[in-house]
């Protein structure tokens, strides 16, 4: 019983798609000119769509893990019904008198993630970065060859990591030995930083890359194409500019 | 009501809540039943984790609702953002009045707005950080200290590195790259991993005891 | 918009240079050679190892943003694991992945892939779990009670595939695609780490059998990545988009029907990141001469 699809769309719809795509794309950009009401407006379609988005994605979970299933509400575990009245307690929120009862259910969940947390972090965070450091290899057949040789970065890795921690030390004043600990470590975290900077560029520029290839390879049955439609765009952004300069 | 009622329940519920999951991590064997009794109830609470966004989602629309009702700033542009989300609402009930399981995804026409229209926007939106980024290299970045020095040529032969172009240059960029990010790289995120871990466990436990009470919103 | 330094030209001229230079290799692909990176080489690997009907979860917890990265990342290493005959239970505890995650399937196994008669026994989409954390956890430890039933509506005892994975024991690799959290390191935490041990096949890691997990992220989380992929809890990871080409280029020379695509992407990300060095450069010898003229051009 997979019944997913009501209805059959018209296959039209994916011309409107792309139409609806560059538009979109290109009143967005409009953006980095100077704010506009087409970049407005597109901006508060998207949060008119993601919050019903939201919901929906809210009660379909709600649906799916408590009502339907094996061994779920429809199948007569009243159990279920505990979630689901306490999710309603959150709109205790709004109200002034009531609002101690949106407590419970928040209570509930910043417990079950606290525990969860420890437990959790002590093990794959904490005991295994521990561990993983002490068992790098220093010795042994083959850790002294090649280049950059396996002990040589073991070593760099210990000094790396113990420097770079005893510059969150902050109970002693950072002079002498720990001072130039610290000293060492701050440039251990200027290379991390420097890697998360080069990361960050990489993922951003892949995402424009993505927009544009959007732009430039989009077609509809060999005679659209979305780039057709990127000047008109840019003609009615500079359009509705002006219109709006000359509102003041 | 009472203080109890109000305040000290509800920390005895996180207390107890996080002594049963800390127990039954490690003094429980998987495959027991009282081990699976906090599956389900770590199941039940995925209910409640989801639905915690309702609040956010009723004052998003209370904020727009009220903007149009006081004439506010752009609150022309508050009306798209309430018909929108009556559209795609009715779109989404079609598929709750039609499907077996009263889904609102089952509606066809639900989900292509989600392909079509909805991931255009989020993507473009995000998209925007390339063009900021872009000026912020050249605007911000300055080599004013030995510290920014190590970041900037780090962050560039990153860059190098990790495009084909870098290995076109000069062969050696890649092997560059992929050292820096697994040596200096992988020790320093290392202290900041076993930094981490101690933060949020101390915080985990100061919520458990009661001391952070944070989450539990402002005194009424 | 943040207070500006005072430069000679507009920000909005960096804005053209960017839009226009990055077009050139997408519309005049320049076809620059690429490289494979261990990290993309050890998720091949690991993947190769496997035996047919071996059990893998893909895990999509992306959202449309990263979409660029991450699509080309999973869509390969999916289409990679049906050829090789692995058994695939795909689950998503992003809620934006839920949906992304139904066409990203229905594209490696056909549109209405789950009407046919691999869907239960080769394929099976839980679709979104919800709870973020809590509901991994509640996965990794029995499956059944994450989500009453699949993305289609149908009840997960009632899946062939589903009566073998009751709880991640019986899960042979994971297979993380992951823009943030949750993502690789909760599954580190909440799965692999509370879990440790309980099935012998997985590989031995200090002395424990670790569930093996590789994770095809936004290069944005990679670097972070690095203590676990060190440490062994993480196998191996696709970096980006140029993991992403990567990862398509094995899987192409292998399986020629499987298109390799990425190229001007990649060819438009160098173009990118020569441009961004240059933007630090012109900023800092610009910097320099406006400060050694004594301020005169600030």
């Amino acid at each position: 019983m997979i019944p997913p699809n009501i209805g059959q769309l018209p296959p039209e719809l994916d011309l409107f798609a792309a139409i609806f795509g560059v538009f979109a794309t290109i009143f967005i950009y409009s953006f980095l000119w100077k704010e506009n009401p087409l970049s407005r407006a597109v901006e508060h379609l998207f949060v008119g769509l993601a919050a019903v988005f939201t919901l929906a994605f809210m009660y379909d979970a709600a649906l799916s893990q408590a009502v339907w299933g094996t061994n779920r509400l429809a199948e007569g575990n009243f159990i279920w019904i505990i979630p689901i009245l306490l999710s309603l307690m959150y709109f205790f929120f709004f109200s002034k008198k009531y609002f101690f009862l949106y407590r419970y259910p928040v209570s509930i969940v910043a417990g079950v993630m606290a525990g969860m947390m420890i437990c959790g972090m002590i093990q794959s965070n904490f005991l295994a970065q521990i561990q993983a450091t002490v068992e790098l290899p220093l010795v042994g057949a083959g850790v002294w060859e090649g280049w950059p040789p396996a002990g040589l970065n073991s070593i760099i890795m210990i000094i790396g990591i113990i420097t770079a921690l005893t510059f969150f030390f902050f109970t002693w004043e950072h002079t002498g030995a720990l001072g130039i600990s610290t000293r060492i470590g701050r440039y251990f975290l200027m290379a991390t930083f420097g890697s998360a900077y080069g990361g960050t560029v990489m993922a951003r520029m892949s995402l424009f890359i993505g927009r544009l290839r959007f732009l430039y390879e989009t077609s509809y049955q060999d005679w659209f194409w979305a780039w057709y439609l990127v000047p008109i765009a840019a003609i009615i952004v500079i359009l509705v500019a002006l219109w709006d300069r000359s509102k003041g | 009501m009472s203080l109890v009622v109000k305040r000290y329940i509800p920390l005895a519920i996180t207390f107890i809540m996080g002594f049963i999951m800390v127990i039954a991590t490690y003094f429980l064997a998987p495959g027991t039943p009282a081990r699976d009794a906090t599956a389900l109830l770590t199941a039940t609470v995925d209910v409640l984790v989801v639905t915690a966004g309702a609040i956010g989602l009723v004052a998003l629309l209370r904020h727009h609702l009220m903007n149009i009702n006081k004439r506010g700033r752009f609150w022309q542009y508050s009306t798209i953002t309430i018909i929108a989300v009556i559209i795609y609402l009715i779109i989404g009930l079609y598929g709750v009045a039609t499907h077996e399981q009263r889904y609102m995804y089952a509606s066809e026409l639900f989900s292509w707005v989600y392909s079509n229209i909805y991931v255009h926007m989020d993507m473009t939106i995000f998209s925007l950080l390339a063009f900021f980024i872009a000026s912020a290299a050249y605007r911000a970045f300055r080599l004013r200290s030995l510290e920014a020095s190590v970041l900037l040529i780090v962050g560039s032969l990153m860059l190098l590195g990790r495009a084909p172009i870098g290995g076109v240059i000069w062969e050696g960029f890649p092997a560059i790259a992929e050292w820096l990010l697994t040596v200096p790289n992988a020790a320093g995120n290392r202290a900041i991993t076993i930094g981490i871990a101690i933060g949020a466990i101390s915080l985990a436990i100061r919520q458990l005891l009661g001391v952070e009470r944070g989450y539990l919103g402002p005194e009424r | 918009m943040p207070t500006e330094e005072k430069t000679p030209f507009d920000r909005r001229y960096i804005y053209i240079v960017l839009f226009v230079l990055i077009s050139i290799p997408l519309l005049y692909p320049l076809n620059l050679p690429i490289p494979i990176s261990p990290m993309s080489q050890d998720v091949w690997d690991a993947t190769v190892a496997l035996s047919p009907g071996d059990i893998v979860v893909h895990s999509f917890d992306f959202g449309p943003s990263t979409l660029p990265e991450n699509e080309p990342q999973c869509s390969s290493h999916l289409f990679h694991c049906r050829e090789l005959g692995l058994r695939v239970v795909a689950v998503a505890f992003w809620a934006a992945g839920g949906p992304l995650a139904h066409d990203i399937i229905s594209e490696i196994y056909g549109e209405g892939y789950e009407n046919t008669a691999a869907y239960g026994t080769e394929i099976v989409y839980i679709g979104y779990i919800p709870g973020a954390e809590v509901g991994m956890q509640t996965f990794g430890d029995s499956t059944w009670d994450a989500k009453g039933t699949d993305h289609y509506g149908t009840s997960l005892p009632d899946l062939a595939l589903m009566q073998e994975v009751r709880s991640v024991a019986d899960v042979t690799l994971w297979a993380e695609w992951t823009s943030g959290t949750p993502g690789e390191q909760q599954v580190i935490q909440f799965i692999q780490g509370r879990h440790q041990g309980e099935n012998t096949d997985w590989p031995l890691v200090r002395g424990e059998h670790l569930l093996p997990i590789v994770a095809g992220s936004t290069a944005v989380s990679v670097p972070g990545m690095m203590p676990f992929y060190s440490a062994g809890q993480l196998v191996g990871i696709l970096n980006g988009l140029a993991g992403a080409g990567e990862y398509e280029k094995l899987v192409n020379d292998v399986y020629p029907q499987y298109p390799y695509e990425q190229g001007p992407g990649l060819d438009a990300q160098s173009v990118a990141h020569i441009l961004v060095i240059l933007f630090v450069v012109i900023g800092n010898i610009t910097w320099a001469i406006s400060k050694s003229g004594g301020g005169k051009s600030s």
